[in-house]
C-alpha cells in the first residue's frame, strides 16, 4: 500500500502542504487502498490490485483543478489589483506634492528676480499635465474596482 | 440519498444500483463533492475510525436539498420535452 500514498503524494507535490490538500490528500489514499482491497478480495494480486485501483479511480488532475479554483480567485484576484490600485493614489499624491514644490519655485524665482514681468503662469500649465494625468489613471482604478465589487 | 456516505462508498453505490453501467470515476467523483462543498450544497465530517484512517462522511444540506428539488424539476421539464421531439423515433 506504500505505493498508493507514494503515487498521491508525487501528483499533489506542486501544490502547497496546506491543512485542506492533507485532508484532501488522505482522503483519497483511504479510498485507493478500499478499492485495492476490494480488489485483493476479488482474487487479485496485491500489485494487480494497487495498479488496477490507481487507474480506476482515474485523472487526479481533475480533482486538482477543482481544487484551484475555489484558491485562486481569493489570492490572485485580491492581491494584484489592490496593490496597483494603491500605487495610483500614491502616484497622484506624490505628483500634486512635486508639481506645488516646483510651482512655488517658478513664483518665488518670477517675484524675486523679475517682479514686474509675469511668466510663472506659462510653465505651471506644462507642470499641470504631471498631476492631471496621474488623477486619470487613479480615477480609472477606482472605477474598475467598483465594476469588481 | 439514504444516510451519510463516504466518498468510496458512493461510487460503489452508484455502481450497483446501475448494474455497473455506470461506474463513475472517483477522481471525478472528489471533483464534484469539492464543487457542491464550496457551494454550501454538501457537508462533509470526519467520521470514527475504521481501517486504520478516519474517513470522510458527505451529508447533504438543506440548501442542497432545495437545490436538489429545483434542478429535479427542471429535468423532468427537459425530459418531458425531449420525449415529445423523439415521439416517432
Amino acid at each position: 500500500m506504500q505505493k498508493i500514498r507514494a503515487y498521491v503524494e508525487e501528483q499533489f507535490a506542486d501544490l502547497p502542504e496546506t491543512e485542506q490538500i492533507a485532508t484532501l490528500k488522505e482522503e483519497i489514499m483511504d479510498s485507493m487502498e478500499e478499492k485495492a482491497a476490494d480488489f485483493m478480495l476479488g482474487g487479485k494480486a496485491e500489485e494487480d490490485a494497487i495498479n488496477k485501483a490507481i487507474v480506476d479511480f482515474g485523472n487526479l488532475a481533475e480533482i486538482k483543478k477543482e481544487f484551484q479554483l475555489q484558491q485562486e480567485p481569493k489570492q490572485k484576484d485580491g492581491k494584484l489589483k489592490k496593490q496597483k490600485e494603491d500605487m495610483s493614489t500614491l502616484n497622484l499624491g506624490f505628483s500634486i506634492c512635486g508639481s506645488v514644490l516646483i510651482i512655488g519655485l517658478l513664483i518665488f524665482v518670477n517675484i524675486y528676480y523679475t517682479p514686474h514681468e509675469i511668466w510663472f503662469v506659462f510653465p505651471t500649465f506644462a507642470i499641470l499635465w504631471w498631476p492631471v494625468s496621474m488623477a486619470f489613471v487613479w480615477m480609472k482604478a477606482r472605477r474598475r474596482k467598483v465594476m469588481h465589487r | 440519498m439514504d444516510g451519510d456516505k463516504y466518498g468510496y462508498q458512493i461510487s460503489k453505490d452508484i455502481a450497483a444500483w446501475t448494474d455497473d453501467a455506470f461506474q463513475i470515476k472517483e477522481a471525478t467523483l472528489y471533483a464534484v463533492f469539492q464543487r457542491l462543498e464550496r457551494r454550501e450544497l454538501i457537508e462533509s465530517y470526519q467520521g470514527e475510525k475504521s481501517h486504520g484512517g478516519k474517513r470522510k462522511y458527505y451529508t447533504i444540506t438543506t440548501l442542497g436539498k432545495a437545490y436538489w428539488q429545483e434542478a429535479a424539476k427542471e429535468w423532468q421539464e427537459a425530459k418531458q420535452l425531449i420525449d415529445i421531439f423523439m415521439e416517432g423515433v
